[in-house]
């Protein structure tokens, strides 16, 4: 335990001007903000100096959730530097690494897996709620069904698996992204998706809004008559 | 079960249907056991003669060993929609809808996701404008409808195996998911 506490007190002298110039140059206001929209900052590089300057790169301009995809694991003393970094920044990072999908915010390094419950996994930004799904899990109807009552607006999903991302993103009536693609439900316009340049992706809420507004309606039989049905599924 | 969908004056030339679905607000009595004529919001449902209304509180009705669902405007971009008539085993879904024919398009696209995560198939009514047309799908990842905007057709509908689902420790997060919405409702 005291090397690695060590190495991380190294680690913080190295990085502390980097840190404190870096939190000079953000802003009190973000400089575009966009209201209807959710923002995911895609970070290329994972090395300590890099992410300090994307993170305040893109909290510059609104971004609270970023993402980081891999094929490799990372360390853990390595994980646990940018658990602190990130920490100081007050955002979510979202890792997907070869076996794990991490979530990292508020001093936390939460897992998604199995044993993660739907319920455990939500979180929200703006009012809008964020989701994860695993590969496994794509096609059970039941996931669908808790995520569609949790009403969430974006899935994280590391199936790689088109028919079942697309068909996702239908049945929920949200925006579903993987490490290679966003998947946005049909009723949108192209144009009226999302926008995505280097790295940097909106995605826009308000015409999803309109359409559930206007052709979404809970009924609430059919909620009662589903939970007594489930009450009578023995596991 | 033999099926007829469309305008009942179609149906004229053919025999010995099992249920009806008219497009055209009218049918002719005895032309089949079960007829039902699609309006916007219900369904006038006539079984040998007697009348029911079928709607989004009264949706279910059974025939020749048939569990039929009835959905409407409001049900078919609801995944809950589909997920009940998963839980209820049924065996097809009647969609009576009113989407403009620039959002029909697409929202049959969301119609077939639905179905695939359920696998049940569906016959689909659409009313745009004065015009209706109809459609049948059938749970694939072919991306095509078995027919798509015809004004009417028959079909010859066999009951297939109903899938037995088992949804693993997921089902205690759906029952944790909707007991926290009946604390919303109730508030």
């Amino acid at each position: 335990m005291r090397t690695r506490d060590l190495f991380l007190k190294l680690h913080y002298n190295f990085l502390k001007k980097e840190l404190f110039e870096s939190l000079k140059t953000i802003n009190e206001e973000p400089k575009s903000y966009n209201k209807n929209s959710i923002g995911v900052y895609i970070i290329k590089k994972l090395s300590s100096k890099n992410i300090i300057k994307q993170l305040a790169d893109g909290i510059n301009q609104g971004f609270y959730i970023f993402f980081f995809s891999s094929n490799k694991n990372i360390p853990y003393r390595k994980l646990h530097l940018i658990s602190e970094i990130v920490n100081i920044y007050g955002i979510h990072l979202i890792l997907f690494l070869k076996n794990d999908i991490l979530k990292l915010f508020n001093n936390q390094v939460i897992f998604i897996n199995q044993e993660k419950s739907l319920t455990h996994r939500l979180f929200s930004i703006n009012s809008y709620k964020i989701s994860f799904i695993l590969p496994e899990e794509m096609t059970n109807p039941a996931v669908i069904t808790t995520l569609k009552i949790q009403e969430v607006d974006l899935v994280f999903s590391k199936s790689s698996v088109v028919g079942n991302n697309q068909d996702l993103a239908n049945n929920l009536l949200a925006y579903v992204l993987t490490d290679q693609k966003i998947f946005s439900p049909s009723i949108l316009e192209e144009d009226k998706t999302s926008l995505k340049e280097r790295g940097k992706i909106w995605l826009n809420l308000s015409y999803l809004k309109t359409i559930k507004d206007n052709y979404l309606e809970k009924n609430y039989n059919d909620l009662q008559r589903i939970k007594t049905k489930i009450d009578l599924i023995q596991r | 079960m033999r099926i007829f969908v469309g305008n009942s004056a179609n149906a004229m030339e053919f025999f010995d249907f099992d249920l009806i679905l008219s497009t055209s607000g009218w049918s002719l009595n005895d032309q089949s056991e079960v007829i039902a004529i699609n309006n916007k919001e219900y369904v006038e449902c006539y079984i040998n003669r007697n009348k029911t209304y079928l709607n989004k509180d009264n949706r279910f009705i059974t025939e020749k060993d048939i569990l039929l669902s009835f959905g409407f405007t409001n049900d078919a971009l609801n995944f809950e929609f589909y997920f009940l008539n998963l839980l209820y085993q049924v065996d097809l879904i009647v969609l009576s809808l009113n989407f403009s024919e620039s959002l029909e398009r697409k929202v049959l696209l969301h119609i077939q996701s639905n179905l695939r995560s359920v696998k049940i198939p569906a016959i689909i009514i659409n009313t745009a404008k004065n015009e209706t047309t109809v459609s049948y799908i059938v749970p694939n990842y072919k991306n095509e409808f078995v027919i798509k905007n015809a004004i009417y057709f028959t079909l010859d509908f066999k009951k297939s195996k109903n899938y037995i689902y088992s949804f693993g420790k997921y089902l205690s997060d759906l029952k944790e998911t909707i007991h926290t919405y009946d604390v919303k409702v109730l508030r």
